[in-house]
């Protein structure tokens, strides 16, 4: 029996992979997007309720006018101020914001009573 | 003169090295990014100090600092955005509205308004990880 001789094959070319994968590349770097949004929990509740506790008032003036239960503070105080509240398990702040505040002022505050282990409701128009 | 003659040739640069630097580059961006539809792209959500569970912006209302409110690129009413969110797949899921962080928090609360009004409560609002 004779064994036939075998022709030697070429080893595959690497430049059509690269290729691949250079478009590969390219394609993720264009198309994917690097920044992380998380949520905010802005609904309130319902209408009515009636609640048995009174809430903390936190008006928000502007940026770094902001008073709570009618004593002015600073951002930075926030969390003091929230710290020194009490029956805090069933505080609620109610965040009434002016004319001159912006949605960011809104989310540092909310998101500094959050932090203090306090709920918050946004009041909305009249 | 006489030009001095190259004895050997260079041997050619391997491209080893090369594919793997590529593709640890592949790996890094396929796991690092995410390619999911980023709507809020066109606006600066506001920063929170927070570390809440990620969410995507695709298909929130996004409002921009003039006030105007968009879905994707174009522009829509408030109503209309409701209606179109009730008609699609993620009816019964959160509300999600994108606002600028430099919007005056009153047409914030505006949109919010409207949103209630028309029976729904279950609203989040979109904001970046991170703090000033």
């Amino acid at each position: 029996m004779q064994v036939k001789p075998r022709t030697k094959r070429r080893p595959v070319g690497l430049t059509s992979l690269i290729d691949v994968i250079f478009l590969l590349l390219l394609f993720f770097m264009l198309a994917s997007s690097f920044t992380r949004y998380q949520s905010l929990d802005v609904s309130s509740g319902g209408r009515g309720g009636g609640a048995d506790i009174k809430p903390a008032y936190l008006r928000i003036h502007a940026s770094e006018k902001i008073d709570l239960n009618g004593v002015p503070m600073s951002k930075a105080e926030m969390a003091g101020r929230f710290a020194t509240l009490t029956n805090k398990e069933n505080m609620v702040i109610a965040i009434w914001s002016g004319p001159e505040a912006n949605v960011q002022d809104v989310v540092d505050v909310m998101s500094a009573a959050r932090q203090s282990g306090l709920k918050t409701v946004l009041v909305t128009g009249n | 003169m006489r030009m001095r003659q190259q004895h050997k040739r260079e041997p050619a640069e391997s491209t080893i090295p090369l594919i793997n630097v590529v593709f640890l580059m592949l790996i890094f961006f396929l796991f690092a990014g995410s390619i999911a539809k980023d709507d809020a792209r066109q606006i600066e959500p506001p920063l929170n100090i927070l570390e809440d569970e990620t969410i995507r912006s695709t298909g929130a209302l996004i409002i921009d600092p003039e006030g105007k409110t968009f879905s994707g690129k174009t522009e829509v009413t408030v109503v209309d955005w409701l209606a179109e969110q009730d008609a699609g797949e993620e009816a019964g899921e959160p509300l999600k509205i994108a606002a600028d962080g430099t919007l005056k928090a009153d047409a914030l609360e505006k949109v919010i308004q409207d949103l209630k009004a028309a029976g729904r409560t279950d609203i989040v609002l979109i904001t970046r990880r991170g703090s000033k």
